[in-house]
């Protein structure tokens, strides 16, 4: 790990001195979980897509003023899942009909794979703000003080949240049968 | 599912077209990058000025009267990160500087900590609340809510899901409580829970007073105040008010205090009468931690993280202009509560594992107690969560 910081601190002293290589892998490192991230919290394909590259973008444009001491996920990861909740939130209030919340499926080959659709149909279930501790929690791997942070909120919202959001995904897994 | 399954079955979910997802995101990318103009300042530069940074912020902190006391004290291996707090804490929590008990959530569970520094586990429960004489404790945990005794002896118990934030009214006859995306009430006897309205995740706080008036926040994120026997709405406030993260009523009842974060890393203050109307607000920098109300007038102890450092301000609530800098220090700070008789504050800095008691009147003492949460975790390494302190109350 502290391998890959040190890497990572490389590739972004290269990206701001203007290294496009270095840029690339800084790219190709993040681009996956933000993307991830972004798809498990709107469940949209299309709109993941578009959160994560404009995150990036984003990141990317203030990256002259980025502190290259610190890591780049979570300072990217707080851009994307803030979107994400704005642009869930923002469509629950259109209250879209016809478009399910699976735009796709787990492919089969995948590690999980197995658990995948029945648990992707529970996180929709749950509310934009439910699901994004979950996704930081247990995707990303941060722990809920490093989520209060990331998300402005005081530590408990985010332990409430945490807990209210995995007792609801038991519940419709369990009600899945899974 | 465990969390290792869950982990790896979120790692599973495969968003569609992933790589032709990362292809077209890398050609906007790219082309972003290449129209960048250079940086005018060289990064290379910012290291030392960021050394400065830091030591003019603990510059700052050794100008506030705490801050001179525990200068010497506090200090940060700036790259680690690792906050030693200040050393000359007590190894343990033997004793509270004053009267009274105080209520924590450890993840071991709920437990009271005595003025002479005993502590009792309650139960296996997340949240807690004490009734307003210190006679009871309402306690919850997934899909329950309970009274207790101080002994944790239990009283009677209400199965509901996903209970959370529940909060004793000052009568003593109520309970507010969240169960799921709902606001519900239940008598101090357990008896009569009835749901209120659909609600947002935020606690609700009942204004003090013999009438069960409690303010909470509508599933639109409102602000409304509410006569809950009568089920009367009395005033609601959303616009600057909007989406709370925090509520706080005075111990006079007339002020309520609505915390909201704003965008750019800020958030905002915004004090209410007792009527509904709007009688200050202010913005602050960093990230809103915790805010309470003293016992005895209308000061507001606000917690706050400004990047490396976090930092405790008391501000009077009916001008939030005249704020003073009690303590500041660096990494996470986490709850703050004041003493029975509002001579003490307590202040949780997760980062250091302490507890800090200032003495609020002049701020020229403070009483640190080290490594908390290993002693909410007997037995164990104090690994998990950092004890959360869920208030201080009164005499036994």
């Amino acid at each position: 790990m502290a391998g890959l910081r040190g890497d990572e601190r490389a590739w972004i002293r290269g990206a701001q001195a203007g290294s496009l290589s270095d840029l690339e892998t800084l790219f190709r490192e993040h681009w996956p979980r933000a993307y991830r991230a972004a798809y498990l919290v709107v469940h949209d394909g299309q709109a993941a897509e578009d959160i994560a590259q404009e995150s990036f973008l984003a990141a990317i444009r203030a990256l002259d003023r980025f502190d290259r001491r610190r890591p780049f996920g979570p300072w990217l990861h707080r851009i994307v899942v803030n979107r994400a909740i704005d642009w869930a939130r923002a469509r629950a209030l259109r209250a879209e009909v016809g478009d399910g919340p699976l735009a796709a499926v787990a492919e089969e080959d995948q590690p999980g794979a197995a658990f995948s659709p029945p648990l992707v149909a529970a996180l929709a279930e749950l509310s934009p703000e439910h699901r994004a501790v979950i996704v930081l929690r247990h995707l990303l791997e941060y722990t809920p003080g490093e989520i209060a942070e990331l998300l402005e909120l005081p530590r408990g919202t985010v332990n409430s949240r945490l807990r209210r959001g995995l007792d609801e995904l038991a519940e419709h897994l369990e009600r899945e049968g899974r | 599912m465990n969390e290792r399954r869950l982990r790896q079955a979120l790692l599973g979910i495969g968003p569609p077209d992933e790589i032709g997802a990362q292809r077209r995101a890398w050609r906007v990318v790219r082309t972003d990058f290449g129209k960048r103009e250079p940086s005018p300042w060289p990064i290379r530069h910012r290291r030392p000025v960021a050394a400065v940074a830091i030591a003019v912020a603990a510059l700052a902190a050794a100008l506030t009267p705490p801050g001179r006391a525990v200068i010497d004290e506090v200090r940060d291996a700036v790259g680690t990160q690792k906050v030693v707090g200040v050393p000359q804490a007590k190894p343990a929590l033997f004793s509270l500087p004053t009267q009274g008990r105080v209520l924590v959530s450890a993840s071991t569970g709920a437990w009271i900590v005595s003025a002479q520094g005993s502590r009792r586990k309650l139960g296996d429960y997340d949240e807690a609340t004490w009734s307003p004489r210190g006679l009871f404790v309402g306690v919850s945990r997934r899909h329950q809510l309970a009274a207790v005794t101080p002994k944790g002896e239990v009283r009677w118990t209400l199965s509901r899901p996903n209970v959370h934030d529940p909060r004793w009214s000052p009568s003593g006859f109520r309970i507010a409580y969240l169960s799921g995306s709902n606001l519900r009430v239940v008598a101090g006897d357990g008896t009569g829970d009835r749901r209120i309205d659909a609600a947002q995740d935020v606690a609700p706080a009942w204004r003090p007073g013999a009438k069960h008036v409690l303010a909470y926040a509508d599933r639109g994120g409102t602000v409304t105040v509410i006569e809950t026997d009568e089920n009367q709405t009395l005033w609601t406030a959303a616009g600057v008010a909007a989406r709370p993260t925090q509520l706080e009523w005075s111990a006079d009842a007339t002020r309520l205090l609505v915390v909201r974060g704003l965008a750019g890393g800020r958030f905002a203050l915004v004090v209410f009468d007792a009527g509904g109307r709007r009688i200050q607000t202010l913005d602050f920098a960093g990230s809103f931690v915790d805010a309470a109300f003293a016992p005895n007038n209308h000061r507001i102890a606000v917690v706050r993280r400004l990047g490396l450092r976090s930092e405790l301000l008391v501000a009077e609530a009916d001008t939030l202009r005249r704020q003073q800098a009690v303590f500041g220090g660096l990494g996470r700070f986490s709850d703050v509560a004041w003493s029975p008789g509002g001579r003490w504050l307590l202040l949780g800095w997760e980062s250091a594992d302490q507890w800090l008691f200032i003495r609020s009147a002049d701020v020229s003492k403070i009483k640190a107690n080290s490594s908390l949460a290993v002693q909410f975790d007997p037995g164990g390494t104090g690994a998990g969560e950092f004890p959360r302190i869920e208030g201080w109350c009164c005499p036994e």
